[in-house]
């Protein structure tokens, strides 16, 4: 952007001379084609909902270009030009645990739970016993590769997901290192938010205060290091490293950006199955608020768990649990369930029209953002991994082939491939394989990355 | 102390081999032999002397299962906050999910803390700061001290509490410098509420630290623990909180060297009303009423299901338990059999009573009120949203009450109850599901008849007579326990169940689990017998409470690299 004294900014920077007025009003797209940085940043959304999905009512009808969406994908219709529905990607269900168990870290991972006996089961169902996942997801090695941004390198949100096993994790750092999506709205606004809003004076007293916390923090940590058992190393380094990782990203000047409404937990519903739709709104609203405000451009939104999810859905009619009905196959059922997936292909197409709204270089945000939406397989019923439903959306503007139905051969091609043609996307254009399970090498072909 | 307990006492008060382990002191190893040393500061033991120790079966197993160091769990956090820093009001609820070891009791001993998780101690830290009283937390005297001089007592002391250990002079001076670096920008009191808001966030509170000195043992060896850490460990198995300041004096004063000192300790801690948190803890964990947290119901059928109701009736399990094992002093047949509770506010319809004083203990209908197994947060804790669970009950009757893990169902299975039809009880249902698959019944054989036993209440645990205007049919067959044979209701399931010494070993195994934080070892056996007889001979639950807490597992730890 031009000043009128013909001086060039950065989108930071102007970003943070609106102030704090501005940036107390509703969430307005303020980045336009003239409000841009030189280059334009490659972003990742991987987006997760459980439990597969009902093909039938899933598959579009016609091939590549030439397609009709079906019920499930009909929410994305305004989007169709900006999607590749791909049909026939297969997840490899190495290692141990049970299909819901593991599922959720295989998929954005590619690489089985550590069999190390951290939840172990005397009965050895699914395996004597299983831990966390054994690797990393890809987004995380792209934030190890330096590809995510700043503040905040990767920015990892959930509804009603991240609990206390594996079967509720998607993201992992590394080895046994979930990253818990956040799960409340209100305290996500606050940490993307409400530190640029506060009064410059406040403001600089504020990170001063932190800065000598986290020094005393660091040196008892680093005190720690010398006196743990070997064992328990890892751990404390671990933290001293993430607190580290939090200094420098406290301890930057935070871009004022035009912040969506800060949720009104008032307005969330009592019961937790009820609040499902409110939530899925909130973090959607800052999920592309934090990529607009380029506060981050490795993200993930993971809705619910792959563990058995005894999430009733209400508000379409579905009374009884997701899992349990699932797994009666009787038409009435599926008719039930398939209600469930296509209000999440009505999210998934929110959170793309939001994206797409927003005016970037000579197109959209989305068309330069690759969106990803995964489950942790393929039916509910028959825990079937041959085929996952995936669909892919945006990066046009950097090269995927949006608009086609991607139809594979069944059983020959493995969701790696998807992974390494998202990682080359963003930047990595080394990768060749990616997760222990990838027996074969290269993008995914058809997709154009 | 009951004749039992001197019993068990006297088999682990044998291991009792002690070397100076206060907290400033050196660690040694347990020496077989051993005798503990007089100190003469110790309080006076309840443990007779005379009873004290001949032989013991334990003597010369020199292991104990591993001590991984482990984070908090979020309710230990919330306990230790308020009991270091004065009540802050909800202040866990913004942190990340617990690991759960077997799907049971918290334990953050695996994963390693992300960025995410710093940054919530952080706001969380930033948030209680706000609202401490912190010149109320160690009053001094500024008009006749320096403020530096306040200051550095108030590092000594409430750090000794968030720590709990007393400081190093290393450990002070980082936050001497904390503390003047602030003073010189914003004033003492905004100095001492910056002490306490990275006290919040260090990691000797947010960590079980059990730091032994491999200078003074040797690696691989046994030791007990110094004496803070076995302090901390008594708090947060007692209390599920941090140490107080009687705690760590004794700590300090050498009297945890000596089991009869430990002992002393944890009666005292077991009469303190913050052992409620404790038995709340457990309880919550072992019966699985953590699946509450934000659990459904179809409104259509039971419309009283509210958050209300859901904390009236934890509440109501949690005053039950506690009354049983403190008030009571009662045994494992008292827990599964007392036809009282205490139903408060919406949880009184469920118990069909319409009113009672607050507080207070209420006698029920002994055919519909049998102990813990008829608590109501149970029962619904392990139903589905719309109907019960046979199978769900008895699996957790298998797996928490009797310690016989269960498989999952086969991948290619279905794991989901029949559904719902007009004119079907759910035993009927159940009954057409198995036949259906006869494979299913090599698991379901096992666990569906336990849960018929409790037929009689519904997904809200609510008492009822008949489901779909047929009368309930809560019979079936106990089968692969020490007590097999014909049960009928949750009567006669209870019965059984307390005169099982496999469900008897069971709790008291589940206690030891939730006391060290993992699942026993091989190398824990010998200290888990001891604490297991101690239930099945006739001792209290807090007989066995305390033996586990002068077991070689709890008071010691193998010195690693």
């Amino acid at each position: 952007m031009t000043s009128a004294a013909g001086k060039t900014w950065s989108r930071r920077s102007v970003l943070a001379s609106i102030g704090a007025s501005a940036a107390l009003a509703p969430f307005i797209p303020l980045l336009n084609a003239s409000g841009q940085e030189a280059t334009i940043p490659r972003r990742l959304i991987l987006f997760f909902t459980p439990h597969g999905t009902v093909w039938d009512q899933w598959r579009p009808t016609g091939s590549g270009s030439n397609f009709t969406l079906s019920r499930i994908l009909a929410p994305l219709a305004s989007v169709q030009k900006k999607i590749v529905i791909i049909d026939g990607l297969g997840v490899r269900a190495d290692g141990v645990g049970a299909p819901h168990t593991k599922g959720p870290a295989l998929l954005w991972t590619a690489s089985p739970l550590l069999d190390d006996g951290t939840f172990a089961r005397d009965d050895c169902s699914g395996g004597c016993s299983f831990g966390w996942n054994s690797g990393p997801s890809f987004d995380q090695v792209l934030v190890q590769r330096g590809l995510g941004g700043t503040p905040f390198a990767s920015y990892e949100l959930g509804v009603s997901s991240g609990g206390g096993a594996p079967g509720a994790h998607t993201i992992y750092a590394g080895a046994a290192k979930p990253i818990p999506p956040r799960q409340d709205p209100v305290a996500a606004w606050n940490e993307l938010f409400a530190d640029a809003m506060r009064p410059p004076a406040e403001a600089s007293k504020l990170q001063a205060r932190r800065k000598l916390s986290l020094n005393v923090l660091d040196g008892e940590l680093s005190a720690l290091e010398s006196k743990v058992a070997r064992a328990d190393l890892a751990k404390v380094q671990a933290h001293r490293d993430a607190l580290q990782q939090l200094s420098s990203q406290l301890l930057q000047p935070m871009a004022a950006c035009a912040s969506p409404t800060k949720p009104d937990s008032a307005q969330r519903p009592a019961d937790s199955a009820d609040a499902v739709p409110w939530l899925v709104d909130r973090q959607i609203e800052l999920l592309v608020a934090a990529l607009s405000c380029d506060l981050t451009r490795i993200a993930s939104l993971q809705i619910r768990l792959g563990e058995n999810d005894g999430n009733p859905y209400r508000f379409l009619g579905v009374t009884d649990e997701h899992h349990i009905t699932t797994h009666d196959t009787s038409p009435a059922k599926q008719e039930l369930i398939s209600k469930i997936y296509t209000w999440y292909a009505g999210r998934f197409a929110s959170l793309l029209s939001k994206l797409d709204a927003i005016p970037e270089g000579t197109g959209s945000m989305l068309d330069h953002t690759l969106v990803i939406w995964g489950s942790e397989l393929g039916t509910g019923s028959s825990h079937d991994f041959s085929n996952v439903p995936f669909v892919v959306a945006g990066g046009g503007g950097f090269g995927v082939n949006t608009g086609q139905y991607l139809q594979l051969a069944a059983g020959s091609t493995f969701h790696n491939r998807l992974i390494v043609s998202a990682m080359r996307y963003m930047g990595a254009s080394d990768v060749n394989t990616f997760g222990s399970s990838d027996r074969e090498s290269g993008p995914l072909p058809g997709l154009g990355v | 102390l009951s004749p039992f307990f001197r019993r068990v006492a006297s088999h682990v008060l044998a291991t009792a081999a002690i070397a100076s382990t206060q907290c400033q002191g050196t660690i040694g190893p347990l020496q077989p032999g051993q005798t503990a040393p007089n100190h003469a500061s110790a309080p006076a033991s309840a443990v007779d002397a005379a009873v004290l120790p001949a032989a013991d079966s334990c003597r010369g197993s020199a292991d104990v299962g591993p001590a991984p160091l482990r984070r908090l769990t979020r309710v230990e956090y919330e306990h230790s906050i308020t009991q270091v820093f004065g009540a802050v009001g909800d202040v866990s609820s913004s942190l990340a999910p617990d690991e759960r070891i077997d799907g049971v009791f918290a334990s953050n001993r695996s994963s390693s803390v992300a960025l995410v998780q710093v940054r919530q101690y952080l706001d969380a830290a930033e948030s209680i700061a706000s609202k401490v009283d912190v010149l109320a937390l160690d009053p001094c005297d500024r008009s006749a001290s320096s403020d530096e001089a306040c200051a550095a007592q108030f590092i000594a002391h409430v750090g000794r509490r968030a720590y709990r250990r007393p400081l190093d002079p290393s450990e002070r001076d980082r936050y001497l410098t904390l503390y003047r670096a602030e003073l010189a920008q914003d004033g003492y009191e905004s100095a001492l509420r910056l002490i306490v808001q990275t006290l919040l966030q260090s990691p000797h509170l947010l960590y079980h630290l059990e730091l032994q000195d491999p200078a003074t043992a040797a690696v691989g060896s046994l030791a007990r623990l110094p004496a803070c850490a076995l302090a901390s460990r008594l708090a947060y198995f007692f209390w599920s909180s941090a140490p107080d300041d009687a705690l760590l004096d004794a700590a300090d004063s050498g009297a945890l060297d000596s089991d009869a000192g430990v002992l002393a300790q944890a009666q005292r801690m077991l009469a303190d009303a913050r052992a409620r948190d404790g038995i709340e803890s457990f309880h919550e964990q072992w019966l699985g009423l953590i699946k509450l947290d934000g659990a459904s119901r179809d409104p259509s059928l039971f419309p009283e299901w509210t958050p209300e109701l859901v904390t009236a009736l934890r509440d109501e399990t949690t005053r039950f338990s506690d009354d049983v094992i403190r008030a009571q002093a009662a045994d494992y047949t008292t827990l599964l059999t007392a036809s009282y509770s205490f139903p408060s506010g919406p949880g009184l319809a469920i118990r069909g009573i319409s009113s009672a004083p607050s507080d207070a203990k209420v006698q029920l209908d002994p055919m519909r009120a049998v102990g813990i197994l008829t608590q109501p947060a149970f029962l619904a804790a392990h139903s589905h949203t719309n109907q019960t669970s046979p199978a769900i009950r008895g699996r957790a009757l298998r797996e928490r009450f009797l310690c016989q893990p269960m498989p999952d169902p086969p991948p290619t299975v279905a794991a989901v109850p029949p559904p719902l039809a007009e004119g079907l009880t759910t035993r009927e249902r159940f009954a057409m599901h198995r036949s259906a698959g006869s494979s299913c019944i090599s698991c379901h054989g096992l666990i569906d008849d336990l849960g018929f036993a409790l037929e009689h209440f519904d997904a809200i645990g609510r008492y009822r007579d008949q489901e779909q205007g047929k009368p309930i049919d809560a019979s079936g067959e106990l089968t692969d326990t020490d007590v097999d044979g014909p049960i009928d209701g949750a009567g006669s399931l209870a019965a059984r169940f307390s005169s099982s010494a496999q469900a008897q070993h069971c709790y008291a195994t589940q206690w030891f689990r939730y006391a060290v934080g993992r699942t026993e070892t091989d190398a824990d056996r010998c200290a888990l017998q001891t604490i297991q007889n101690t239930l099945s001979t006739g001792g209290s639950i807090r007989d066995a409470l305390f033996a586990i807490t002068a077991s070689a597992a709890f008071v010691s730890a193998k010195v690693e690299e």
